[in-house]
C-alpha cells in the first residue's frame, strides 16, 4: 500500500474562542470591513434566543430584520442558497454571518459561492477548486460542536430537482472567522451532545489514519482525541458545565481542521451513504460504524501503528504502557467501544444500524453509493464492495 | 526534462483513453463502473488545467474517444492534475492515482461520485498497461488481465477517433 511523501495543508481560519468570544464581534466585524451583514439561521435558534444572544452581541452596526434568514432548513438546498444570495444583493450586504449547524453553514458558504464567482447556477461549481474569485467577509458562529464545518474546505448542498447531493471543495469555501462562544452550545440536549462529539470522535481517528495523514494534521488530531477522550463522557454527563463544553468545540474544530486537510475515510464515506439512502441520522450512522471501521482497518499494518497513538491519546499513560505493543492497536479499538458504551448508557446513542431505521434491504444501494464516495479512496487499502457489506452486516 | 515528461504525459495519456474504450467491452470490472455514469455523459481528463484534454463520451451505453481538444465545451465532468509534474508521477507509474487524489493533486469539475468511477477505471487501465509490480503495488491485490497487455497497446494505437463536435 502507498503511503505518502506529499502533503497540502490549509487552515486560514481565525478562531476566537471561549468565554466571551462574542463580544469580539464588533472589533471583528470592523476589521473585516463588514457594515451591512447578511444573517442566516434558523427558527429553533431563533426561538431558544440564540439568535438574540448573537444581535445584542452586534452594537456597533444597525441590523435591518431583512437581514436575518430564518428559515433554513435542516439540509442546505440550492433554492434556499439562491433565495438568500438575491437578498444579500437587494440589500447590499456586504459580508455573511451564519449562526447554527450544518445545514446553516453549507448554505452560507454556497451563498458566499454565488456571490463571489457572479453566477446563477451554483451546480456549475460543483467539484474540486472550481471557485477562483475574491469571497465576500464570511463569519461562522457554531451551534453544535462536532461537525467541524466552521473550518472545513467543503459544503454539501442539495438539489431538490434532480434528487442529487452537490459537492464543493475548495479552500475559498472556508470561512474568515469562526467564534466558538460556549453559550451559543449549551442548549443541546445530551443524546445530541455526544452524537457530536462522535463526529468529531470520527474525524479525528480518520484523519489520522487516512492515506494523506501528515505532521500537521496528525497534531491537530491527536490534540482533539486527547480532549474528546477527556471531556466527552464528562459533558455528556452535565450538559452544562462550561469547561467541559469549551473543550469538546476546541475538539470538534481541531478534528474539522485534520479532516479537511487529510480526508475522512471509510466509516464518513458509508455513514453518509447510510444518511443518503436510509435518511438516517449522519452522527447516528457514524456512532454505529465507528467501532467495526476501525475494526476493518485493523487488518493494515499501517492503520494499527496508528491506532497505537490513538489509545495513548484516549486513554491515561498508565493504560498505554500496561499494554503489551503488539496488543495496543486493538485496545484502541476497545477504547473506542468503551466510549461509544458509555454514551449508550448516558444518553442512548444507537449501537446497531437496525436501531436507526437502515433496512437490509437498503445494502446494496448503500455500498453503491458508499463506493462512489470521494472520502473512501483516501482509505487504507483497496475497500470493496464485499468489505462495505462486511462491515455494515457487523453493524446491523 | 520537463519537455521529455510533457511529451510521455500526452503519450501516456492518449493510450489510457483509448484503453478505455477497449476494455469496456474487454473487462467486465471497467464495464461494471461505467454502468454508474449516466448516459450521454462526456469525460475530458488533461495533464493540467490549460492543456489539451483527452475527450471520452458515453452514449447510448457505448464509449467513444475522441481524442485530444483545447478548451472542450459541453463536458460534464473534467480531470486534470494541479501540475504537470504531478501528472507525470501519475502517468509514469511512479505514483497510483488514488494516491494523487488523496494528496489534493488532481481537481476536478463535476459530480465528485463520478469522478470517483472515473478513477476506479483509471487504475484499473494503469494496471493493465504497467508492470505487474506497480499493478500490485496500487491495487494490493493479485490482479488479473482479462485481456493482454500487447493486445490492448496494439488494439488502443489502432482504435478510431470520433471527429467532430463534443
Amino acid at each position: 500500500m502507498e503511503t505518502s511523501n506529499y502533503f497540502e495543508f490549509f487552515s486560514p481560519v481565525k478562531i476566537n474562542s471561549g468565554d466571551q468570544a462574542l463580544s469580539t464581534l464588533n472589533y471583528e466585524l470592523e476589521q473585516l470591513h463588514v457594515s451591512r451583514p447578511l444573517i442566516l439561521t434558523n427558527q429553533t435558534l431563533d426561538e431558544l434566543n440564540i439568535l438574540d444572544l448573537l444581535l445584542s452581541s452586534i452594537t456597533k452596526i444597525e441590523i435591518n430584520p431583512r437581514q436575518i434568514i430564518k428559515t433554513i432548513p435542516n439540509q442546505a438546498t440550492l433554492e434556499i442558497v439562491k433565495k438568500a444570495s438575491q437578498r444579500y444583493r437587494d440589500l447590499g450586504c456586504d459580508g455573511i454571518i451564519a449562526l447554527g449547524g450544518e445545514a446553516i453553514i453549507d448554505t452560507a458558504k454556497g451563498v458566499n459561492l454565488i456571490i463571489s464567482e457572479k453566477v446563477d447556477d451554483l451546480s456549475k461549481l460543483t467539484g474540486i477548486e472550481t471557485a477562483h474569485g475574491d469571497m465576500q467577509p464570511f463569519i461562522v458562529i457554531p451551534t453544535t460542536s462536532g461537525t467541524g464545518s466552521e473550518a472545513a474546505l467543503s459544503a454539501v448542498i442539495s438539489d431538490q430537482k434532480s434528487k442529487n447531493n452537490l459537492e464543493f471543495i475548495s479552500s475559498k469555501l472556508m470561512p474568515d472567522l469562526a467564534v466558538i462562544d460556549p453559550k451559543m452550545t449549551f442548549t443541546l440536549p445530551p443524546r445530541l451532545t455526544a452524537s457530536t462529539g462522535v463526529d468529531a470522535l470520527v474525524h479525528a481517528v480518520e484523519a489520522y489514519t487516512g492515506l494523506q495523514t501528515n505532521p500537521l494534521s496528525d497534531a491537530y488530531a491527536i490534540a482533539a482525541l486527547k480532549l474528546i477522550g477527556k471531556n466527552l463522557e464528562p459533558l455528556v454527563n452535565d450538559v452544562n458545565n462550561k469547561n467541559y463544553r469549551v473543550a469538546m468545540n476546541n475538539a470538534a474544530l481541531m478534528a474539522g481542521i485534520a479532516f479537511s486537510n487529510s480526508h475522512a475515510g471509510i466509516i464518513h464515506a458509508i455513514g453518509d451513504a447510510c444518511e443518503k439512502i436510509s435518511e438516517v441520522s449522519h452522527g447516528d450512522a457514524l456512532a454505529v460504524l465507528l467501532p467495526h471501521g476501525m475494526f476493518y482497518n485493523l487488518k493494515f499494518e499501517y492503520c494499527r501503528n496508528s491506532y497505537q497513538d490513538i489509545l495513548l491519546a484516549l486513554e491515561d499513560t498508565e493504560k498505554f504502557v500496561n499494554t503489551k505493543a503488539e496488543d495496543r492497536a486493538l485496545m484502541a479499538v476497545d477504547s473506542v467501544v468503551g466510549i461509544l458504551s458509555e454514551l449508550r448508557f448516558l444518553a442512548g446513542i444507537p449501537v446497531r444500524l437496525e436501531e436507526i431505521g437502515v433496512k437490509r434491504s437498503d445494502f446494496d444501494r448503500i455500498v453503491d453509493k458508499a463506493m462512489h464516495n470521494s472520502a473512501l479512496l483516501n482509505s487504507a487499502g483497496q475497500v470493496k464492495r464485499e468489505d462495505i457489506k462486511s462491515i455494515l452486516e457487523a453493524a446491523f | 526534462m520537463k519537455y521529455l515528461h510533457h511529451l510521455i504525459d500526452k503519450f501516456i495519456l492518449s493510450i489510457l483513453g483509448r484503453s478505455f474504450i477497449i476494455l469496456k467491452d474487454k473487462d467486465s470490472r471497467v464495464d461494471k463502473e461505467l454502468a454508474y455514469l449516466p448516459d450521454y455523459f462526456n469525460i475530458a481528463i488533461a495533464v493540467e488545467k490549460s492543456g489539451a484534454y483527452i475527450v471520452l463520451k458515453k452514449e447510448e451505453s457505448e464509449l467513444k474517444y475522441c481524442g485530444y481538444r483545447s478548451s472542450p465545451e459541453n463536458i460534464d465532468l473534467k480531470i486534470y492534475f494541479k501540475d504537470e509534474e504531478f501528472a507525470y508521477q501519475v502517468l509514469a507509474a511512479k505514483e497510483g492515482i488514488r494516491q494523487a487524489f488523496s494528496e489534493h493533486k488532481l481537481m476536478v469539475e463535476g459530480d465528485l461520485e463520478y469522478a470517483v468511477s472515473v478513477i476506479y477505471i483509471l487504475e484499473l487501465v494503469e494496471a493493465y498497461i504497467m508492470s505487474d509490480d506497480f499493478a500490485e503495488r496500487v491495487l494490493t491485490y493479485n490482479f488479473n488481465r482479462e485481456m493482454s497487455r500487447l493486445q490492448l497497446v496494439l488494439s488502443a494505437l489502432l482504435l478510431f477517433r470520433e471527429k467532430g463536435e463534443i
